[in-house]
């Protein structure tokens, strides 16, 4: 089990929060000019990265609030947490 | 809310035993008025409007409870605040805070039929509600004036240390209330002896 920081509520279980996808995906601004496979891929893939990793949690059980986590796909070890709109801490590659 | 007439305690089928030997008492506070306030704590209307009603100001700091006279405050979240008035004066303080407020960008939702509190006091209390919750429930860090949101038994509650040290609040929701009482008393087996 993971103990992931919350940026409001502070350190809690794992199993109180819910995993919401890769960060900082922004929407395209002018949509209507993309191609099918801009759109699609703005949609559909994600990075698969091996090492540190910008991801969205949600405080499901706690606080209801969205928030990024860097964390190292290899080792688990979550280099800190940050609130939606910031930019997150650059952890150890390690 | 609707009329104590025939208002129903969620778990009026369940028959709570008095404890025996180290069990921790169980005990439902029913029918209380619950508030849930959002709005945007940097906008200082939003605060003065609501400290006007409510004759505090509300909790800013995360997973904390305030008291006020009748009321208390608990954090939800950053804009969000759940106020448990007593029963009778759930109407009163909900139709003030919604004239307090007017236009400023805010919502007042009454969730009163919603949820419901249990007290859970006495020896072992922490042991039995750590039976299945992830919440360090220990004295030196979790404190009375504190509220945490989690999971208890697989289901959402809110718990917070009473004031006087007892034991603790559950505030969960009544659809679970059953389920959670069903549970507690399972394990309330482990402290008979």
């Amino acid at each position: 089990m993971l103990l992931i920081e919350c940026p409001w509520c502070g350190e809690r279980d794992e199993s109180e929060f819910s995993y919401a996808g890769e960060a900082h995906i922004a929407r395209p601004l002018e949509t209507e000019k993309l191609s099918d496979e801009e759109w699609a891929n703005y949609l559909f893939l994600r990075k698969n990265i091996k090492g540190l990793h910008r991801e969205q949690w949600n405080h499901a059980a706690g606080c209801r609030r969205y928030f990024n986590v860097e964390r190292n796909t290899v080792s688990y070890k979550i280099s800190g947490s940050y609130k939606i709109g910031e930019q997150g801490p650059v952890g150890d590659d390690t | 809310m609707s009329d104590l007439f025939h208002q129903q305690s969620p778990i009026v089928q369940i028959k709570l035993t008095e404890p025996k030997a180290n069990q921790p008492l169980i005990r439902e506070i029913p029918f209380q008025g619950f508030l849930n306030l959002r709005g945007r704590p940097n906008n200082p209307d939003f605060m003065t409007a609501v400290k006007k009603v409510l004759g505090c100001s509300l909790p800013i700091e995360a997973n904390t409870v305030v008291v006020s006279g009748d009321y208390k405050i608990y954090w939800l979240g950053p804009d969000e605040w759940l106020v448990i008035t007593p029963t009778e004066q759930q109407r009163k303080v909900q139709s003030e805070l919604i004239s307090a407020l007017g236009v400023i960008f805010s919502s007042v939702v009454d969730n009163s039929s919603g949820v419901t509190i249990i007290n859970i006091t006495g020896d072992n209390a922490a042991n039995l509600i750590a039976r299945d919750c992830p919440l360090d429930l220990h004295s030196t860090v979790f404190k009375a004036g504190q509220c945490a949101q989690t999971r208890l038994a697989k289901s959402g509650a809110m718990i917070a240390p009473l004031l006087d040290g007892s034991g603790f609040e559950l505030i969960i929701r009544r659809s679970f209330a059953d389920y959670l009482l069903l549970w507690m008393q399972d394990a309330l087996i482990e402290f008979e002896a």
